[in-house]
């Protein structure tokens, strides 16, 4: 058996923005190919580049990144790692699909194995890692405490991975159009105790949506009182929240 | 009178016309007719879906569903004003039409007008959750890149709790300012 790791690029679409349309297609098309071949792995995107891990018999993984390459759906194809195994790092994924592949704990054994094979990396081909994965350790485990900041979302949470409850969908409305000072989130005790808060709000960090700013330089403005409100409260009502 | 305006938009077959029946307290003005091309369903709507609901004597609000293709647009121009929200309607099975999407998003440009937005995949309820989730990514990989900021669910619009549900989340939103 043997192991492919490549980073590609998505191309640029004509408006200039960067998004790889297609990865459901890929997805569903590989996890179906994939199981056939009997070849399992990974599949992750960031900030406009793709990374994949592909395992199985040799013949099978060189034919189908083969295939791969020519796909017009990304370029610039750099293969990272390309060695013999005799065991798998994904063995229950056809492909495994991931948000971030610094939070996935298959990644992170595999790529704590693959250590030395990381320092004989060429510079871009680090560069090109680090899109996805840390190499410096230098970085302290933060103890981050949101005191004295404000918050916002970076996107809403897929609510397979956090639940879609009452108090999940408050917080999360409450961040989404302007930052929020941590403090009134507590103050407002819509979110239950700091404990509670917190665990919420850490959970949006993994999931790698929450916005951590320092400080504003404007205030945000304060509620306005009003026609908005009348129309919430009576749209609540008809929604029978009381 | 208060009223504010929800536009429903999205590609054909998405549900739009089906979202509106089902929240709708009037029955909807359809513009239905049979399609003389086969899109894969027997009518489709060529102008606008109407729809009400009053919240009191002198509050409602208006749904709108309309087309999410760009030759449309004349119909995006009625509804893109006094929005409460934009409900972007996108069916399950296949890659989005991102270059309609985005021109949908620029048209109505939910950033730069604090316009409240959600985005409901839809004809999902029988999906392969993995392949969902996969989309989901997609499309929110999308969104932000354009630095919108938008729950995506998944909607039955023929489900009126499900239904209900986007109008909850959409209330949420609007609620902080
Ligand atoms: N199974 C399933 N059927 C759905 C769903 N949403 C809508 N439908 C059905 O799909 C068909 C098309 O829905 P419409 O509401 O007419 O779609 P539309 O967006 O108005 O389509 P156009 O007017 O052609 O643009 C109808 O028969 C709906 O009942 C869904 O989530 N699941
Ligand atoms: C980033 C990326 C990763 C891909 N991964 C796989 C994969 O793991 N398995 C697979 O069968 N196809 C994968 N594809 C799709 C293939 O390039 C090809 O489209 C697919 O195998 C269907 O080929 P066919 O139409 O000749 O059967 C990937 C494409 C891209 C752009
Ligand atoms: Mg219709």
């Amino acid at each position: 058996m043997k192991c492919i790791t490549y980073v590609s690029k998505v191309v640029a679409r004509k408006n200039g923005a960067v998004i790889p349309i297609g990865l459901s297609d890929i997805f569903s098309a590989a996890r179906k190919k994939n199981a056939e071949l009997e070849i399992t792995g990974l599949l992750s995107y960031r900030a406009g580049y793709y990374i994949q891990i592909l395992e199985g018999d040799s013949d099978a993984v060189d034919q189908l990144f083969s295939k791969i390459k020519s796909d017009p759906r990304h370029q610039n194809i750099s293969v990272l790692f390309d060695f013999k195994i005799t065991q798998r790092s994904f063995p229950n994924w056809s492909m495994k699909l991931v948000g971030s592949v610094n939070k996935d704990q298959n990644f992170l054994q595999f790529m704590s194995q693959s250590s030395e094979k990381i320092w004989s990396l060429d510079n871009t081909q680090k560069q090109l890692l680090e899109v996805f994965y840390g190499l410096d350790n230098t970085s302290p485990a933060s103890i981050q405490t949101y005191q004295g900041k404000h918050l916002m979302l970076f996107a809403w949470p897929d609510f397979r991975q956090i639940s879609q409850s009452p108090t999940v969908i408050e917080l999360c409305a409450q961040l989404t159009k302007k930052p929020y000072p941590y403090e009134s989130l507590l103050e407002s005790r819509r979110f239950g105790t700091q404990q509670q808060l917190d665990k919420i709000l850490k959970k949006f960090e993994t999931l790698e949506i929450l916005n951590v700013m320092d400080s504003l330089k404007q205030s945000p403005q304060a509620n306005q009182i009003g026609s908005s409100t009348r129309f919430y409260s009576k749209m609540r009502t008809f929604l029978g929240l009381r | 009178m208060d009223y504010r305006k929800l536009a429903i938009v999205g590609e054909v077959g998405a549900g739009k016309t089906m979202m509106v029946s089902t929240l709708s307290e009037i029955s909807p003005i359809k513009t239905e007719a049979k399609s003389s091309i086969d899109i894969g369903k027997e009518y489709t709507t060529v102008g606008i879906d109407y729809g009400r609901i009053s919240l009191s004597e002198d509050t409602a609000l208006g749904l709108y569903g309309v087309p999410g293709q760009e030759r449309y647009s004349f119909l995006w121009e009625i509804v893109n004003n006094n929005l409460w929200g934009l409900l972007i309607m996108i069916k399950f099975g296949g890659t989005p039409d991102y270059e309609n999407l985005e021109k949908l998003l620029s048209f109505f440009a939910p950033k730069d007008n604090e316009t409240t937005c959600v985005i409901a995949i839809t004809h999902c309820e029988s999906a392969d959750e993995q392949d969902l989730e996969a989309l989901s990514l997609e499309v929110q990989l999308m969104l932000q890149s354009h630095q919108i900021v938008a729950p995506i669910l998944n909607v039955d619009p023929r489900d009126r709790d499900s239904a209900i549900t986007v109008l909850h989340i959409l209330n949420a939103i609007n609620n902080q300012t």
